[in-house]
């Protein structure tokens, strides 16, 4: 049974073109309910290892399915809001983040899983400022902002794709906009072919960056944001090296990190991303997913039939047992318990069927004596 | 053109050939497993020869098959144990039945028919010592009770006849296992009473017959040889002998 299937109410957290985003109330705990547009694809094999285990900053899908053709996705909700709605992040927690997706992203791969559309609203940022990566397995480009290269050549979402994202995610925690904004697909197809001229660094000038922060940044960008997939860091462990070694030149040494990281979450809690239902109005539960729950009569019908064809099940069975012909076993058994019969010596068993000899074997008539026994 | 005919004339004469092999081992076995129902109805009502009539079709038409062979064993051995009944020599018929059973152990590797196989061959030693006293029929005692350990007629036969040979202590030891085993068993205490009185233990045989009785108070040759050893007992004792 699905786990919305008691789901007492819900929220419409976002409409949009390519979902609509409830979460729902079933009990204590809350769900949330993806029902993508028509004509969207999930991967299944992805949903499926995503249900069937739980990876640290990866959501955990619990059901997935398709309702009036359009399909589905039921995950635990995930108290956070997305970077989308963040704003500029100060470079060291941007850097922070970052390296909590990579390690997400790593532990994904390992299982052969590659996220694919990598995007703003795709990361939470929890309470203590731990990122959740939702929406993986969506198969197509993804966001077209963040969508590398190849993807637009229509290859599969990997490592160096999933890579290309967090290098243009990165830039987007630090600049608080896109670092691609086009109009058309071909133009964002062009210039992600074209990524290397797009120059990071250059358009972070005058955005509150302080030149070591912006040093720090250089080779993240040459790690990430490069045209061709050989050209970007070779895997999750390498570009993580590379955060590491940017976070350690930033952050200015543990208490100011403290108190930076203290800073910027308390700004971000006073934030509302797609995620949060605060002052969100309680609607229907969509139509498609409301399961009748059984009237009263409908329950005793229900089990008068059930019972009643157990009933008539155990009959039938009773009827065709209880009319079953004795097989030539039963007859032999039956031979050989009268004719072993100790009851009576020396004549036929009372107890044998009509029919049936029975004869006690132990009267014994020895050679030479009349009753058996020796003289 | 006349190839296509011909080799559409030959598949269709081919499936009709697989069809026709088809349909009648299926008639067939539909018509063994009347006869072998016919067979253990007769059985079952005391119509033995039509049982045999029926069992022996079966097997006309599928020698190996298990039900009609063990019917047809089963029918000769209720004929040969209505017999015993009548006194009459029965040696033959019991002949007949253990052959039968014979084959069907080819047929059946399982223990089934064990039981009534020892019993068979139980019934074939005593009636061919009914028939000649000398006639040495332990071997098939063995193999009545290799097939069947619990059968404890063939023991008892067996006990009587080394007690007979003059091989008292492993008859003794015989009887011992079976009154164990099946303490019901009012032969074994009465045959073991008589070894010891041939021996002229008569308080052995008194304790015997004694346990025998408390077992089975119903059973009257129990009851009168403890009754007879009680007596003796008493005779020695006036007597001083004892």
């Amino acid at each position: 049974m699905s786990v919305i299937a008691g789901a007492e109410r819900c929220v419409l957290m976002h409409e949009g073109g390519e979902a609509r985003i409830y979460k729902v109330f079933a009990g204590s705990k809350a769900y949330v309910l993806k029902w993508y547009a028509e004509g969207a694809r999930i991967d299944a094999g992805v949903m499926e290892s995503l249900s069937r285990e739980k990876i640290a900053g990866v959501y955990r899908v619990l059901e997935m399915g398709t309702k009036a053709g359009r399909p589905y996705l039921v995950y635990d909700y995930v108290e956070g809001s997305p970077i989308a709605g963040a704003g500029a992040l100060p470079v060291p927690f941007a850097l922070s983040v970052a390296r909590g997706l990579v390690r997400s992203l790593g532990l994904l791969a390992e299982r052969g899983i590659h996220h694919g559309d990598l995007n703003p609203s795709n990361v939470l940022l929890d309470r203590e400022g731990d990122p959740t990566l939702i929406d993986c397995g969506i198969v197509g480009p993804g966001a077209l902002p963040y969508a590398a290269p190849e993807r637009f050549q229509g290859r599969a979402a990997g490592t160096k794709s999933d890579i290309y994202s967090v290098g243009l995610l990165l830039y987007r925690m630090v600049a608080g906009e896109d670092l691609l904004d086009c109009a058309r697909y071909e133009d964002y197809a062009r210039a992600a072919s074209q990524i290397e001229s797009m120059e990071p660094t250059s358009r972070l000038y005058g955005k509150g960056i302080d030149a070591q922060e912006l040093s720090a940044l250089e080779p993240l960008w040459k790690a990430t944001l490069r045209a061709n997939p050989d050209d970007r860091a070779e895997d999750f462990e390498e570009l993580d090296e590379l955060l590491e070694i940017a976070f350690d030149k930033t952050c200015g040494g543990s208490v100011t990190w403290d108190t930076l990281r203290a800073g910027v979450l308390s700004m971000l809690s006073g934030k509302n991303g797609t995620n949060s239902d605060e002052g969100a109005v309680y609607c229907e539960i969509p139509a498609e997913f409301v399961v009748t729950k059984p009237t009263k009569h409908r329950k005793i019908a229900l089990c008068a039939g059930v019972f009643g064809t157990i009933l008539l099940l155990v009959i039938a069975l009773f009827l065709v047992f209880s009319h079953r012909e004795p097989s030539i076993d039963d007859t032999g058994a039956q031979m050989l318990r009268n004719s072993r019969s100790l009851e009576e010596t020396g004549m036929p068993s009372d107890t044998a069927d009509a029919g049936i000899s029975g004869k006690v074997l132990e009267s014994l008539p020895l050679p030479g004596t009349a009753d058996g026994n020796v003289e | 053109m006349f190839r296509r005919v011909w080799v559409q004339t030959l598949l269709f004469w081919r499936v009709a050939l697989w069809a026709a092999v088809f349909f009648t081992a299926f008639a067939l076995c539909g018509c063994v497993e009347d006869y072998v129902n016919r067979g253990n109805e007769a059985l079952r009502i005391g119509d033995y020869d039509r049982a045999i009539a029926n069992f022996s079709k079966a097997l006309d038409e599928q020698p190996a098959n298990r039900d009609a062979r063990y019917g047809l064993a089963l029918s000769y051995y209720a004929v040969a144990e209505g017999r015993e009944h009548l006194k009459s020599v029965t040696t033959e018929m019991w002949e007949r039945t253990v052959d039968e059973f014979r084959i069907l152990s080819k047929v059946d590797t399982t223990d089934r028919i064990a039981p009534a196989y020892s019993t068979s061959l139980f019934y074939l030693a005593r009636a061919t010592l009914m028939k000649n006293g000398r006639t040495n029929v332990i071997s098939l005692l063995d193999q009545s009770i290799q097939l069947d350990s619990t059968n404890y007629f063939s023991h008892n036969l067996k006990a009587i006849i080394l007690g007979n040979m003059g091989r008292t202590e492993e008859a003794k030891k015989i009887f011992v296992f079976i009154v164990t085993k099946e303490p019901k068993f009012a032969s074994a205490y009465l045959n073991l009473g008589n070894l010891y009185w041939a021996e002229g233990d008569i308080e052995s045989a008194w304790d015997i017959w004694s346990m025998g009785h408390e077992a089975l108070p119903a059973d009257a040759e129990l009851a009168h040889w403890t009754a007879a050893a009680e007596d003796s007992l008493k005779a020695l004792v006036a007597s001083g002998e004892l």
